[in-house]
């Protein structure tokens, strides 16, 4: 193999890398946050890392719980979320085609869920409608 | 090595070619002004108008500098989309607020326009209002966020 052909090979495995860098995971080495975001070609997985962007700068507490109570983000859904604890319990499905405001609001409800499992909690739309409602009031600005 | 003119010439001019191509495409789909360093996303909608956007953009830049630097440092995304103010009790059905041009996104550099598909001077004049007050909002954010 000459020098050419292998600096071409690495260039292409540089390029690889930031590219699933940039859609397929979120690190936070900082907050001790690591997320991963299973592909969606819809475009969806950037909209995931805005929304996960708003929670850090302006919901610090819903971001922490996010980081603490979820591992992996299917963005492949087509309704607005769901949490299921047949898949891992750590693993959220979130819609990001709302936009990032409902996105945001959509991965608080479903970490919601999410800390009702781990917390032994019985489950409660209520209480995680009434987060996702709280999230929506507090980030959004008239 | 031996300097061919021409071909300087010509890989000039393509490298030029590509760039203005490259301008293009990207307004396109969002507002990008090279010469200010500005990019702004437009995530548009099909019951609004990504036009009077970017009209209102123009104007900005046009009538107070000020103004348009401040949006281009705290706005980097216009989505055309309602804009929530919450979730309603425990049927979770979600609230719009109409009395609202539009809301910014605290924690983002988003700012959301109501859809309008009219293209007309009323419309561009309030969109032109609303993008000034939201990047306010965001300056505002990011300055508190600083401190």
């Amino acid at each position: 193999m000459t020098y050419k052909a292998l600096l071409n090979i690495l260039v292409f495995l540089i390029l690889l890398v930031l590219i699933c860098w940039k859609l397929f995971f979120y690190i936070d080495f900082k907050n001790h946050c690591y997320l991963k975001i299973l592909p969606s070609f819809s475009g969806g997985n950037l909209t995931i890392k805005k929304a996960i962007g708003i929670l850090k700068y302006a919901s610090p507490n819903d971001y922490k719980n996010l980081c603490t109570y979820v591992r992996t983000i299917d963005p492949n859904y087509l309704g607005g979320g769901r949490y299921w604890t047949s898949l891992d319990p750590k693993t959220i499905l979130v819609n990001p085609s709302w936009g990032p405001q409902l996105t945001a609001e959509i991965i608080v409800h479903e970490t919601c869920h999410s800390m009702q499992y781990f917390q032994k909690r019985p489950f409660s739309e209520d209480e995680c409608y009434g987060e996702g409602d709280r999230l929506i009031k507090n980030i959004t600005v008239f | 090595m031996k300097i061919n003119p021409k071909k300087i010439v010509f890989s000039l001019g393509f490298t030029i070619l590509i760039f203005i191509l490259f301008i293009l495409v990207l307004n396109i789909f969002s507002y990008f002004d090279p010469f200010s360093f500005c990019y702004i996303k437009i995530n548009y909608n099909v019951d609004g108008n990504k036009d009077t956007i970017k009209k209102a953009i123009e104007i900005i830049k046009n009538e107070d500098k000020k103004e348009y630097k401040k949006l281009c440092q705290y706005v980097n995304l216009i989505v055309e989309r309602p804009c929530y103010s919450g979730r309603l009790g425990t049927s979770g059905m979600l609230r719009l607020n109409e009395d609202f041009v539009g809301c910014y996104i605290k924690g983002s550099k988003i700012i959301y326009l109501k859809p309008e598909k009219e293209d007309d001077f009323y419309v561009t004049k309030k969109r032109v209002g609303a993008i000034k007050k939201y990047s306010q909002k965001s300056q505002e954010f990011w300055g508190s966020f600083r401190k």
